[in-house]
């Protein structure tokens, strides 16, 4: 699943995944919400199916395309470490202007 | 993960700070300030050096119980006191001659906030090298730290 960043990285694809966030969709639905060809849906779709972003339900002639979580959940929280470390550091940052802040007040009284 | 400019691997954290502009651009750019807050709280930082000028670097060699855990390297590309600040951003392991170098890019922005606070974001982009280069490089670096941090939050939920 390592390329899954690979794949978000395409701002058509964020697109798809965005318009299938509220459930299973269609090739039709997709090009209508997406704007995008149906040639280039299909392509990215394709792109998807294969690396497990996107799972395929057939009912009748009607080919479902929709989420799966997995492999985003993975990344997101692969993600999350990074947002925590800048969050933790900044939180370090600021006791410690905080602390310089008060050792001035003091070295000036 | 972001929208539509195009990084797509970054995060982003926005903070208000208790310190005027001034300040906190210098607690990216001197040692006595750096090491207060660079480094996650379970490593210990050996050694540090910046020399704050663009093309100049800012280093820091950090270990765990006494073990190497390697060293982060930035390189600055822009410093525009007290507004903005850019630099790449690199984790380099405990084997750097193997190759092990993950090169992110950080943009450091200030601006003051009311009572002598400052706005400051911070825009952590080009992970996706570091997910490709190494994909659990976090693990490594601080093992079980999510963990307790998800802890921490179910505690406090």
């Amino acid at each position: 699943m390592s390329d899954v960043f690979q794949l978000l990285a395409e701002p058509s694809r964020r697109q798809l995944l965005d318009a299938l966030r509220h459930g299973e969709r269609t090739v039709t639905q997709l090009v209508d919400r997406t704007r995008m060809s149906q040639p280039s849906v299909s392509k990215q779709l394709r792109l998807l199916l294969d690396s497990g972003l996107v799972g395929l339900r057939k009912v009748g002639r009607h080919h479902l395309y929709s989420i799966r979580g997995r492999p985003l959940r993975e990344a997101s929280e692969w993600l999350s470490y990074y947002q925590r470390f800048w969050e933790q550091g900044l939180s370090r940052m600021d006791d410690a202007l905080r602390a310089e802040a008060r050792a001035r007040a003091v070295g000036r009284r | 993960m972001n929208g539509a400019d195009g990084a797509a691997v970054a995060v982003r954290v926005e903070r208000t700070l208790h310190a005027p502009p001034e300040r906190v651009f210098r607690a990216f750019l001197e040692p006595d300030l750096l090491r207060q807050w660079i480094a996650p709280d379970d490593l210990t930082i050996e050694r540090l050096t910046v020399d704050p000028r663009v093309g100049g670097r800012l280093e820091v060699w950090h270990s765990r119980d006494g073990a190497s855990t390697g060293k982060f390297e930035g390189l600055f590309l822009r410093i525009d006191p007290p507004r903005e600040l850019v630099y790449r951003w690199a984790f380099v392991g405990t084997e750097p001659e193997k190759g092990e170098y993950f090169d992110t890019l950080v943009t450091v922005r200030l601006r003051p906030a009311a009572e002598g606070q400052t706005h400051l974001s911070v825009v952590h982009e080009r992970l996706e090298e570091l997910r490709r280069g190494a994909p659990n490089v976090h693990v490594r670096l601080v093992p079980g730290w999510n963990n307790c941090l998800e802890k921490l939050e179910r505690a406090v939920a």
